[in-house]
């Protein structure tokens, strides 16, 4: 059933749901899927349309401090079917070494779950995201000392609003809601569970409407679901689930930026697109976290001779400086991309098979690396987002020794040579910002920022994704991750979506 | 500090691959590839620097002691 909460439609939320699931993204619509499909009466509550709007867009702005990042209005998209907008469909399982306590990546407590928890879930995620098999070993034969190549399942990718809307809409247990914007959750007196769902439209006189429900999940993304917590306040000082100062904090994106390039004599299909990562015994033995490393063929593209002759003019010739300023448009050059060079292999690319480095590596946990609110407020009344992202010492160090270590092995192995770019050889390195054209600063993966622990110290919801301390407040998506690990995250989205959804059903039944 | 290294097994392939590097470590000069902020260096005067893997780096580049003989670079 799919209803417009901006229109009276809305009264088919008065009444009590088993469940009211808030944000219609791969989380949101999954764990919805998952409780209908059990028998549970669900409210799916999204704040968008069906389809994009700047005024739902909006919402999402906020401030940015710490590292650059992606305008927040950008790096997530807020309409139905979420971020799955964003996906381009790579996914893993996060391996089960993943799970365990780790003192290099600052959670010593580890997951509270193992893989042995998510596994039931691959399957049924896997048809949701349409996963195909693994990616062949194309290059198996070849010994990478510290590596082995990393084998994704791809997916098209699934975009969870074109493949689920007609089906959700015709599922009688759901209740569909859209341009029903959170405002306020209300705990009962006890102040120990949530008691109803404030919702709002995006008109500026809506007087809103609640839901009730046995059970909630918050399901609106990785900066959101913090957001949302720290800016219910008025029943609560600092935020529902916030009694010990964790919502927000240890925010982390995978850094994506280039490393370097590589210049291939390999076995065809090495330059194609190529991914590897480094085995556990590496990282222990180099002290790093873990990282997956891609080959990523350069684009066959034209390039403007001028314009990379002025390149190359600013880079090797202090008096041109001005002139190449003005040419390229640009207030800093930037000397590591372009130049003669790539303009002539532009013209014979199968001669030099060249690929870019690229990443995802683990980020250890930080926590000033957070989001809080602003003292901008957005329509709703609520404050905006401020998010604050910076890597630790260790972070630079598992990006600059695992492509050394790349580098090595591809050398060793005769298939040809690495180049490491400036900016990661630096003594004290810092990830270039967006203006560098070093590739995506991050990779649109927000995690950690309501993390599981089992010690409400050290995270803000426990093994099952419920808020410490709140009987009936569960929390779906990245958010929730107790560590980045360096595995794409929606994969897991779903399987913890699914199991969260069994969970719920098994209480909500007894 | 001398590495087994397999190299292209073709004299052309080699040359090419050789070739290629070559032109890679002294973009710089040529207001190539690598340009950079860095004074270009004189081909001659190119230093390697040494890892504690046993390879060298090179305007960047992860070299091994055998690329550094076939590009004539005095490992530092």
């Amino acid at each position: 059933m799919r209803l417009d909460t901006a229109s009276p439609e809305r009264e088919a939320f008065a009444k009590v749901f088993d469940v009211c699931v808030i944000g219609a993204g791969p989380a949101g619509i999954s764990l919805a899927r998952r409780l209908a499909a059990n028998g549970l009466e669900v409210a799916l509550m999204e704040g968008g349309d069906v389809d994009w709007t700047p005024e739902s867009q909006e919402i999402y702005a906020g401030e940015i401090t710490g590292l650059p990042y992606h305008d927040l209005d950008m790096a997530r998209l807020r309409f139905f079917g979420g971020t799955s907008g964003h996906w381009n469909g790579f996914s893993r399982e996060i391996d089960a070494g993943d799970f365990a306590p780790n003192p290099l990546n600052g959670a010593g407590d580890g997951w509270p779950i193992a893989k042995a928890d998510l596994d039931p879930y691959a399957g049924e995620a896997a048809t949701i995201l349409d996963l195909g098999p693994p990616t062949p070993a194309r290059l198996s034969g070849l010994a990478y000392p510290g590596f082995t190549e990393t084998r994704f399942r791809r997916s098209a990718p699934t975009r969870f609003g074109e493949k689920y809307l007609e089906e959700i809409t015709a599922e009688p247990r759901i209740a569909l809601g859209l341009n029903a914007s959170l405002v306020d959750l209300r705990l009962d007196p006890g102040l120990g569970r949530v008691s109803h769902a404030v919702f709002r439209s995006l008109a500026p006189d809506d007087p809103g409407f609640s839901v009730a429900a046995r059970f909630f999940a918050l399901c609106c993304g990785g900066i959101e679901n913090p957001r949302l917590l720290l800016n219910f306040d008025s029943q609560m000082p600092g935020g529902i689930g916030n009694a010990n100062d964790q919502v927000g904090r240890y925010w982390c994106d995978h850094p994506g930026v280039h490393l370097g390039e590589a210049l291939f004599d390999g076995p065809p299909g090495l330059q194609d697109d190529s991914f590897f990562i480094s085995t556990p015994e590496f990282r222990a033995r180099a002290g790093v976290l873990g990282m997956n490393l891609r080959f990523h063929a350069r684009e066959a593209r034209s390039l403007s001779f001028f314009r990379e002759a002025a390149r190359s003019l600013e880079c090797n010739l202090p008096f041109a400086k001005a002139l190449a300023t003005e040419v390229l448009g640009q207030k800093e050059v930037r000397c590591d991309l372009g130049g003669l060079g790539d303009w002539r292999r532009s013209l014979t690319p199968e001669r030099y098979p060249w690929a870019r480095v690229t990443t995802n590596s683990e980020p250890a946990l930080n926590p000033e690396s957070r989001v809080t609110l602003g003292a901008a407020r957005d329509r709703l009344g609520l404050r905006r987002a401020r998010l604050h992202w910076d890597l630790l010492p260790i972070d630079y160090r598992t990006l600059r020794e695992t492509t050394l270590a790349m580098g090595r092995a591809l050398a060793e192995a005769g298939l040809g040579r690495v180049r490491v770019y400036d900016w990661l050889l630096a003594d004290d390195p810092v990830l270039p910002g967006l203006d560098a054209s070093l590739g995506e600063i991050g990779a649109f993966h927000h995690m950690c920022a309501t993390r599981m622990s089992a010690d409400p110290r050290h995270g803000v919801v426990d093994g099952d994704c419920r808020v410490h301390g709140i009987a009936n407040l569960y929390v779906g998506g990245s958010s929730v991750f107790a560590t980045a690990t360096c595995v794409n995250p929606t994969y897991s989205i779903v399987q913890l979506a699914l199991r969260l959804g069994d969970h719920v059903t098994g209480l909500a039944r007894a | 500090m001398t590495r087994e290294v397999p190299m292209p097994k073709s004299l052309p392939g080699r040359r090419r691959f050789l070739k290629a590097l070559g032109l890679a470590l002294l973009a710089p000069l040529a207001g190539g590839l690598a340009g950079g902020a860095r004074a270009a260096p004189a081909a001659a005067g190119i230093r390697a620097t040494a890892l504690p893997s046993g390879m060298f780096l090179v305007n960047g580049w992860i070299l091994t002691a055998a690329d550094l003989e076939a590009l004539g670079i005095d490992a530092a």
